[in-house]
């Protein structure tokens, strides 16, 4: 093994991708604290158990420990979500809901492809209403324009009306899951094959394929209930209804769209669960939905919705766009050849007092090739100071342009003319 | 990826006459990828067609890359990507077969196997279909030429693909179990569905409209 050699799915980002992704970060963050979110930052890792009583397939999706002190496994997080649930359960035990977290960092999980996901999440934790719903939907809707974008697609569904449509439709237990996996792949000829097997008559076989089309603009709603009128898929339409009421009058209704014939999300997903998708990412960007009964297993009964943004995604969409051009901060690069004196460090203090970026050379070498260094590393101007040619004098030069000035009386004096030349050019 | 555009993955060899036919009845005419060239991407107005490998259709269409793709189910089921498979195409029939030689030994019997030895270009679906009838599964990953593995005493057995049979007969072997049965799908990219919906579905619709009037050869 070569020892720069790096474990498959993990990757750096060199300086100019982890200044953008800050960057992704900072934009968010800025429009959540405006909704009033607070940040919490949960652990790396918690006991396994924490992950695997919400959903079992976290065992497996889980980089697993032993924990040396008491012997048990403890998993790096592979979803915040269930942290933040054990949170608000043990550390927010009798404060008043609602409460609104936000989180960012990545969660591990040990599958092909990457194995480490950077996320901004948002959690509106305590109310039940389908308004807590909505504002989740807002606050993405805020956060993904306050980035530039505009053509994203929110794409909504229930799990409440996939589990009407399983009882309304008989599915036997045991045969749920084929036709939920069936159902995601919006296969159609998969589903023929399963209903001859089951020998559905042909109502169902009507349904269903009337379910297999509940996907679009607001209308599907309409369909859904003609088609399925159950209690729990009544429930579930109205329930979006009322949603895509309220974020019509946010302006937001050409971001929405449905998809009743899906069952999407985690396990724990209870109620409305949603995506979004963007046409530059063939993926989807980021996802989210209700989970009533999280919390509560945690020992605190508190319904609960929110979302998890990805920001590897998101980045990836910007760089398409071309939206993100951070320039490095690279303003100056200070060379000083007699460092007895401490001018360099007096006058990059000042430089910097005056909102520069200001690194120094400090390797000793000749100053030709300090400059050179210099300008590759990306800095736009150099300065020589104590120039062994010129005494008493300064040398500030940039790809274009060298001029050699005399020293002012003081660090000030100096650095105004500094400033002054870097002004005129 | 733009918003007025839509690209369709074809796969090159058996499937690509019989896909370019479908879409031409869908009114969308991909017939240029038909000419002899060395050419692999193609345009005729809003859409664009793109020739690559069945194995990697699905792989174009999962990432976005392309909007739609049209590849074998077994192909899709080896590379086991989410896309939505909306319809079931109906040409380009083949089974995924167990085969042996048929002088062998020990007849294949999967009630008395507990471990089996194979070549195959579908490691994913073989494994899996073993393993879920508890036969521990030894898979050796070919890329072609699968029938000869037995006749060199590489592998007992292989798992690969019949259309006619011939070739299997041709190399001493008879088919013994079938794993998939495998005909070519629409696939669409779960995004390009969503935000491109109106163009996508109104396509997706086109096709299946085909299907229901019953207008195809198989």
């Amino acid at each position: 093994m070569k020892e720069t050699e790096i474990p498959q799915g993990f990757k750096t980002l060199l300086p100019k991708e982890a200044l953008e992704i800050g960057e992704i970060f900072r934009i968010f963050e800025k429009v959540i604290r405006q909704w009033g979110y607070l940040p919490v930052i949960p652990p790396t890792i918690e006991y396994l158990n924490t992950f695997k009583k919400i959903d079992e397939s976290f065992e497996e999706l889980s980089f697993k420990l032993v924990d040396k002190r008491t012997g048990r496994l403890i998993s790096v997080r592979p979803d915040f979500t269930p942290q933040i649930a054990r949170i608000v359960a043990s550390s927010f035990k009798s404060e008043a809901p609602p409460f609104r977290f936000y989180y960012k960092g990545s969660i591990f999980r040990d599958s092909k492809g990457d194995r480490e996901f950077p996320q901004f999440g948002v959690e509106l934790i305590g109310a039940d209403d389908i308004e807590a719903d909505a504002e989740v939907v807002s606050v993405i809707v805020n956060m993904l324009r306050e980035l530039g974008l505009k053509s994203f697609q929110i794409d909504i569904g229930h799990v409440g009306f996939i589990d009407g449509v399983i009882e309304e439709l008989n599915i036997p237990d045991e045969k749920k899951e084929k036709f939920i996996s069936l159902l995601s792949s919006k296969d159609l000829s998969g589903i023929e094959l399963f209903s001859e097997e089951n020998n559905f008559p042909i109502e169902i076989r009507t349904k269903i394929e009337v379910l297999l089309d509940l996907y679009g603009k607001a209308t599907i709603l309409n369909r859904a209930e003609k088609t399925f009128k159950n209690r729990k898929c009544i429930k579930a339409t109205e329930t979006l209804k009322k949603m895509f009421e309220i974020l019509k009058t946010y302006g937001f209704e050409e971001n929405i769209i449905f998809d009743l014939s899906e069952r999407r999300g985690m396990k724990y997903h209870s109620g409305i669960t949603f995506e979004i998708f963007h046409p530059m990412v063939g993926i989807s960007i980021g996802s989210g939905g209700r989970y009533d009964n999280l919390i509560k297993s945690f020992g605190r009964n508190l319904p609960a919705t929110g979302t998890s943004i990805r920001i590897d995604r998101i980045y990836e969409l910007l760089k398409k766009k071309a939206a993100l051009n951070i320039k490095l901060p690279r303003d100056i690069y200070i060379i000083d050849t007699n460092k007895e004196l401490k001018k360099a460090y007096e006058v990059a203090k000042t430089l910097r007092k005056k909102g520069f970026n200001v690194a120094r050379d400090i390797v000793k070498r000749p100053v030709e090739k300090s400059i050179e260094i210099a300008f590759n590393k990306g800095f736009q101007f150099a300065i020589v100071l104590n120039p062994r040619e010129h005494g008493n004098k300064f040398i500030v030069c940039s790809t274009k342009f060298r001029k050699i000035e005399k020293e002012g009386n003081s660090t000030e004096e100096t650095v105004n003319r500094i400033i002054e030349i870097l002004e005129e050019h | 990826m733009d918003r007025d555009r839509i690209t369709f993955a074809l796969p090159k060899g058996r499937l690509l006459e019989k896909a370019v036919e479908l879409l031409l009845k869908a009114e969308i005419d991909a017939s240029q990828v038909l000419e002899k060239t060395r050419k692999l991407i193609f345009e005729n107005g809003k859409y664009r067609f793109i020739l690559v490998k069945p194995f990697d259709v699905s792989t174009y269409v999962y990432h976005g890359a392309a909007d739609l793709g049209i590849a074998g189910k077994d192909v899709i089921e080896e590379k086991g990507l989410d896309v939505y498979e909306p319809i079931d195409l109906k040409f380009g029939f083949c089974r995924l077969c167990v085969a042996e030689p048929v002088d062998i030994s020990e007849p294949y019997d999967i009630e008395k196997l507990s471990f089996i030895k194979v070549a195959t270009k579908f490691p994913k679906i073989t494994d899996k279909y073993f393993r879920s009838k508890g036969v521990h599964p030894e898979i050796i990953e070919l890329y072609g030429s699968v029938e000869i593995a037995p006749l060199l005493e590489l592998t007992d057995r292989i798992v690969d693909l019949v259309q006619t049979g011939s070739t299997m007969k041709a190399n001493g072997l008879r088919e013994v179990d079938t794993i998939l049965v495998s005909t070519a799908r629409l696939i669409v990219n779960r995004a390009s569905l969503k935000t491109k919906y109106e163009r996508v579905k109104d396509l997706v619709g086109r096709i299946k409209e085909i299907y229901l009037s019953g207008n195809i050869s198989k």
